[in-house]
């Protein structure tokens, strides 16, 4: 093979040497080395923040580097726009797809590039293309179909079409798990093999280091904007050792002692069903949470979760059952009285469901409880009260901010989440709904969420706990509940269970109750 | 005093584009521009000039705090242009029908306006609350039936609505001595008593949109609705309480022409029939705020008076019209890059503050 | 409800269909006869022409990703343009300063919305208030007193304007339509008079701009451009991670959209013989209604448009055919009763049911209609209309949010 790209694992494809980026107040890459070989699966991890998304904004042309120099495959490059990135073999699949619903598959890979004159798009063209495509990368998917009518695993492998359409050899997957279930997860590791041993090269970050471990040819660790590992051989290095590369210490581990339960029945909801999109989105759902309990539930995203909290809040009609909340029936309650009965909650998008981006801070954690003390007299707003509750918030959790009057937005998405818990845990509920009370905030916010849980379950709160992370699940959890297709398939005792039976639980692997 | 800067800077930029576009299209028309202004300033500075626009000024204001309640929570009540001449029409057919001691004459004809005025905007909220239907296009639709309704009624056989010894006019009857709203002279101007009721209109609106609770829900729906929805507020209900109280305020957009002494004291074919539309103008001018609302509305009513001293230099008076239009139109978008531009400022200094404190953090 | 997928023009068709259908039951209620009468449906049709056109201007604008409530404004613009290059250079001259007018329009609101992010609805309303001053300000300057004796231009008005001087008829069918149209025979006369109104003695200017229906759809639907425009209104982020161009896509369907508006206005110069202060009345508004009903797709679109200037039209015609069109109205209430029975939800049912009841009873007993009722008819219409549809309707997904640059990844 005369054609230097084109051979083994031995040339270097990409190389990123000292990038430095900018934005203004703060350093997002300070000096990040990267070297991907050829034909292998790159994995970088770091956590929430560290970077990673910025250095493959460089990598793709989303923005310019400060500092620093890309080579790709031995030559070095400056990529104004994303099309120079294209126009060089790089590709870039986002976390969030970015695929239009309204529009058939044929049509979200060729947008921008369409086959056909300026005045005729040649359709047929474009699905024998696409068609072709598959087939030889084993990416199997209708053009003709709907984006809405696929589902997520379906519409990741037309991500992975747009790229390879457009001719990429570097394929640079962001978070690409993180939507899967685990099924899906081997079928796109196949793929990724299947890329590899035809010649391309990915790039693939990830925060889920069992994954990245299985998967990978190399990894690079990066913390705070910097490389700080670069790991040759992924055999030998374990998950946990991974994680403290990337945190730079010890990890705080979620873990609640002793029996904290009492008998008194805080929450209880009785053979709900409700109704979804053509059929039913949870089937007979029976659960109670005791004071002083933390009810978890596992499932893969999009079992069910969102319907439960939205029923149990009261924002989602009941196709028959009843919630209880302290023995007393809240089915035909709003949300209002729910919340006012307390009933806290921690919504599972923050920006979407908890806070004003453009209210300041004082008025964000009155939003929920703007009905009473100490926001209000049911009628006035105290906007002392309101400023004396957020400072007390800030104060007890952390929440790095100039101050009360700060509009929501200018907060990062971490200390949006820190203020939010602490607005909900603050106001004493009685009952707290908490969906992925950790998502995207850093290990010390973290740990001290988790704190503030143990401790409020210890004084008689119980918390119905929805979360992707299994770690927290298990280690929070006096009780986990599996949410299958709907329905609760399993009730676990998760001092006795480990994340990787709970996974097989969640994708309906393994039914039943294990004691 | 900072924030007044920051207020008032964009306003003023605004206005001062709006005067350069008049200039321009003053000039491609042949006119001289300081000739135009000079004779507009001399027509509103004198002491009639300036009651006048705060009594035409009144009206725009009541007119605009009755989209901008509205507008709190993101929903746009065009419908206010027949919302307050149906309002106008009931109350001066009650004004004029009963008969009662002054106060409580003039009390009842005003709560018929505002009723009515409610009544007739809560049929948008009904529609968007049960079918989902667009409020915007609800209030044209209704737009078109209510000037319908209005002149089948006009035309009808009952006298309430035709006064038959005017018939002329095409109106109502007059309002009697004890109905009307007085007028107080200054020197030889007459000022309504109707600028007090827009007046408490004003600490009405501000009170209940940042003291209240509803005001909060209000605010709340109209930043985010899903999050207000998560929150406990309910949006229906939100929808339907907003555009009662928004066609309630439209509904006295009219009543100082109603109801003012020195004014037409009945509703007919030379009542005003675009105060709605120049209120959603000045609402945005002055971006939903009490006072900014204020300002905007003297400003576009001394434009009007000001406008009527062009003929004497012979300018088509239709140039303040422009210059509204334009202020309006240039005023939103310095307003929305303005906003984005504090905003990205917010969010830098904050993320610049946060590194800051976790590189001290770090070092310590 | 049926699990038979139809594609847009099948759709349109089903619907066209019913219309007649009904519309011919209650012109034998009712005896009117002249309902679908071929007069009644070529006025109709006219009328029908500008809003088409505001309504397909809508649709390029929010298929974009912009919410043009601005049309009206667009379509005003287009009158004036319209109005004065018509009385200087004739037919062709009108529409092409129709189309001038509304061009300038949209790029005012793509400006605005577009490149500088600005709420669409606020500046879409800012249009509308800023386009009446502007065009009473130009009529003062270029027509006031201006013209030939006898026709003189007012601040209100332009001197008269050229129509284009035959007008459009398919050949040899006319007769044999008549013929059917004659004998009163059920539906099948109504029809025949439905396409004669359709096919004979149209407007130039009407058949010319119809012919834009099938040009936007092909625009929209068969060329890279639609593509990127339709992905623009979807998810513009994914279009610019493509390198699609998202300002520059929406700025185009603006001006195609505000061009729409302002050939539709240039329909009402010609029609009218001149500009008017005023003459759009609402049909920008109307455009949107249609669009709407139509589910942002342009055949339903057409039939939206129609069934209002339909309501419209008969008001020009003598009593006994408002009636019957009201007569229409209570059937179809009538009909959705009668579905919502079938589905067993009797609560909405007894609702449609009173109101269908009413509405009947309104036009059997009054043999003439108020002339004020029947201009608030097409309002009326579009009200129930949009009661009716909005619940089921899709519109494009990013329609309504301003595209910042740079939200790609």
């Amino acid at each position: 093979m005369t054609d230097p790209t084109a051979g083994g694992g031995g040339t270097v494809a990409i190389e990123l040497r000292d990038i430095v980026k900018r934005f203004p107040g703060v350093v997002a890459n300070d000096g990040v080395n990267l070297r991907v070989a050829h034909a292998t699966i790159h994995a970088i991890v770091g956590e929430n923040g560290a970077g990673k998304s910025t250095l493959m904004k460089t990598l793709y042309g989303a923005h310019q580097p400060d500092e620093g120099t890309i080579t790709v495959n031995g030559v070095q490059q400056t990529f104004r726009t994303p099309k120079d990135a294209i126009a060089q073999g790089i590709g870039m699949v986002f976390q969030h797809f970015m695929l239009a619903d309204n529009l058939t598959v044929w049509e979200n890979v060729v947008l921008g590039d369409e086959p056909g004159t300026q005045f005729k798009l040649n359709a047929k063209q474009a699905r024998a293309r696409i068609r072709e495509l598959s087939a030889s990368y084993g990416l199997d998917v209708d053009p003709d179909a709907y984006i809405s009518d696929l589902g997520v695993g379906q519409r990741q492998r037309v991500e992975i079409l747009k790229v390879l359409y457009r001719g990429a050899k570097i394929l640079i997957l962001d978070e690409p798990t993180a939507v899967l279930v685990p099924q899906e997860v081997d079928e796109l590791f196949a793929s990724l093999r299947g890329l590899v041993a035809q010649g391309a090269t990915i790039i693939f970050i990830s925060h889920k280091l069992l994954e990245v471990l299985s998967v990978a040819d190399a990894i690079t660790v990066i913390r705070a904007g910097k490389t700080v590992a670069e790991v040759a051989d992924p055999s030998k290095v374990t998950a946990r050792d991974l994680a403290e590369m990337m945190v730079g210490s010890e990890l705080p581990t979620p873990e609640t002692h002793g029996n904290t339960i009492r008998d008194e029945v805080m929450l209880s909801v009785a053979n709900l069903d409700v109704p979804g999109m053509g059929k039913l989105a949870l089937q007979n759902i029976n659960l109670k949470v005791h004071a002083g309990e933390i009810v978890g539930i596992a499932g893969v995203e999009g079992n069910g979760q969102h319907e439960l909290l939205e029923a149990i809040m009261g924002l989602r009609p009941l196709a028959r059952g009843t919630v209880e909340f302290g023995g007393v029936d809240v089915t035909r309650w709003s949300t209002k009285a729910r919340r006012e009965g307390g009933l806290g909650y921690v919504p599972e998008d923050r920006q979407r469901d908890a806070l004003v981006l453009t209210f300041p801070l004082w008025e964000n954690s009155a939003l929920g409880h703007q009905g009473a003390e100490p926001f209000s007299d049911g009628h006035w707003m105290d906007n002392d009260g309101c400023r004396a509750f957020t400072q007390e918030a800030i104060d007890t959790f952390d929440v790095r901010t100039p101050g009360t009057d700060v509009a929501a937005v200018a907060l990062s998405g971490g200390n949006q989440q820190k203020l939010i818990v602490g607005r909900e845990m603050l106001t004493k509920p009685r009952v707290l709904i908490a969906a992925h009370p950790t998502r995207g905030i850093d290990v010390g916010a973290q740990a001290a969420v988790w704190d503030a849980m143990r401790d409020a379950r210890e004084k008689g709160l119980g918390i119905l706990l929805v979360s992707a992370d299994l770690e927290e699940l298990i280690g929070l959890s006096d009780r986990l509940l599996v949410l299958f297709h709907g329905e609760i398939v399993a009730e676990l005792d998760p001092s006795r269970i480990n994340a990787a039976e709970l996974g097989s639980y969640m994708t309906g692997a393994r039914k039943g109750d294990a004691a | 005093m900072k924030n007044l800067k920051k207020t008032l800077t964009p306003a003023a930029l605004a206005l001062a584009l709006a005067f350069a576009i008049a200039s321009v299209v003053l000039l491609v028309s042949g006119h001289n521009p300081l000739t135009a202004y000079r004779a507009m300033w001399k027509n509103f500075a004198n002491l009639d000039g300036v009651v006048t626009a705060i009594n035409v000024g009144a009206r725009y204001y009541v007119s605009a705090i009755a989209v901008a309640i509205a507008l709190k929570m993101n929903v746009f009540n065009i419908g206010t242009n027949v919302q307050y001449q149906v309002a106008a029409m009931f109350g001066a057919v009650v004004g004029a029908a009963i008969d009662l001691p002054a106060p409580l004459h003039v009390a009842v004809t005003l709560l018929t306006a505002i009723v009515a005025g409610a009544i007739w905007a809560s049929l948008i909220g009904i529609l968007n609350v049960t079918r989902n239907v667009n409020p915007v296009l609800i209030g044209i639709m209704l737009n078109g039936v209510g000037l319908s309704l209005i002149s089948y009624l006009m035309q009808s056989k009952w006298t309430h609505f035709r006064d038959p010894n005017r018939p002329e006019y095409g109106s109502t009857r007059p309002i009697p001595k004890n109905g009307q709203l007085p007028v107080f002279k200054i020197g030889d101007a007459k000022i309504q008593s109707y600028v007090l009721i827009a007046m408490v209109v004003g600490v009405a609106f501000y009170l209940i949109v940042y003291r209240t609770r509803f005001g909060f829900d209000l605010r709340a729906s109209g930043g985010n609705a899903s999050a207000a929805r998560s929150a406990g507020i309910n949006p229906k209900r939100m929808m339907m309480i907003t555009m009662l109280i928004s066609g309630a305020c439209a509904g006295l957009i009219g009543m100082g022409i109603v109801l003012s002494a020195n004014d037409q004291l009945s509703y007919g074919d030379r009542f005003p029939g675009m105060l709605g539309f120049t209120g959603i103008g000045i609402a945005l001018l002055g971006r939903n705020h009490p006072i900014g609302v204020a300002a905007a509305a003297f400003l576009w009513a001394a434009l009007d008076q000001g406008a009527r001293g062009l003929v004497t230099v012979g300018i088509p008076g239709e140039i303040a019209v422009i210059l509204q239009g334009s202020l309006l139109f240039i005023a939103v978008i310095v307003y929305a890059v303005w906003e984005r531009k504090t905003l990205a400022t917010i969010i830098r200094e904050a993320a610049a503050r946060t590194h800051a404190a976790k590189l001290q953090e770090a070092g310590a | 409800m049926m699990n038979v997928r139809l594609n847009g023009w099948q759709r349109a068709s089903l619907s066209a269909l019913g219309v007649v259908l009904l519309l011919s039951i209650s012109a034998r209620l009712f005896s009117a006869p002249g309902l679908t009468g071929s007069s009644t449906v070529s006025t109709a049709l006219g009328f029908a022409v500008p809003v088409i056109l505001a309504g397909l201007g809508g649709l390029v604008a929010e298929r974009a990703g912009v919410f043009n409530i601005g049309l009206e404004g667009m379509m005003i613009m287009g009158t004036w343009g319209a109005g004065y290059l018509g009385w200087h250079f004739g037919p062709w001259g009108a529409l092409l300063g129709g189309l001038i007018g509304g061009f300038l329009g949209g790029a005012l609101l793509a400006l605005a919305t577009v490149t500088f992010a600005v709420d669409q609805t606020v500046a879409g309303v800012a249009i509308n208030i800023l386009s009446v001053g502007l065009v009473r300000y130009l009529s003062g300057i270029f027509f006031d007193g201006k013209g030939r004796e006898g026709d003189l231009g007012t601040i209100a008005d332009s001197p008269s304007v050229r129509n284009f001087g035959s007008k459009f008829s398919i050949p040899f069918i006319g007769d044999w339509l008549q013929t059917i149209e004659d004998k009163r025979w059920f539906l099948l006369s109504d029809l025949a008079g439905t396409v004669r109104g359709f096919t004979i003695e149209v407007a130039w200017s009407s058949v010319l701009l119809l012919l834009l229906i099938p040009a936007i759809w092909y625009l929209v639907w068969r060329t890279p451009f639609g593509l990127r425009l339709r992905s623009s209104g979807e998810k513009p982020a994914a279009a610019e991670s493509l390198g699609v161009n998202v300002i520059f896509t929406r700025w185009m369907a603006l001006l195609i959209s505000g061009s729409l508006a302002g050939l539709g206005g240039a329909w009402l110069v010609l029609d009218s013989l001149k500009y008017q202060q005023g003459m759009t009345a609402n049909r920008g508004y109307l455009g949107l209604a249609a669009m709407i009903f139509g589910n942002w797709m342009p055949g339903l679109l057409s039939i939206g448009a129609l069934l209002f200037s339909f309501s419209q039209s008969v008001g020009f015609q003598l009593g006994l055919e408002s009636r019957a069109v009201i007569g229409a109205v209570g059937l179809s209430f009538l009909l959705a009763a009668a579905w919502n029975v079938a589905k067993k939800r009797f609560k909405p049912a007894a609702g449609l049911g009173v109101v269908a009841a009413f509405v009947l009873w309104f036009a059997s007993a009054n043999e003439i209609i108020n002339d004020a009722l029947i201009k608030a008819l097409p309002y009326l219409l579009t009200l129930i209309v949009l009661t009716v549809a909005s619940k089921r309707q899709r519109p494009p997904a990013e329609s309504g949010r301003p595209y910042i640059k740079g939200q790609a990844g």
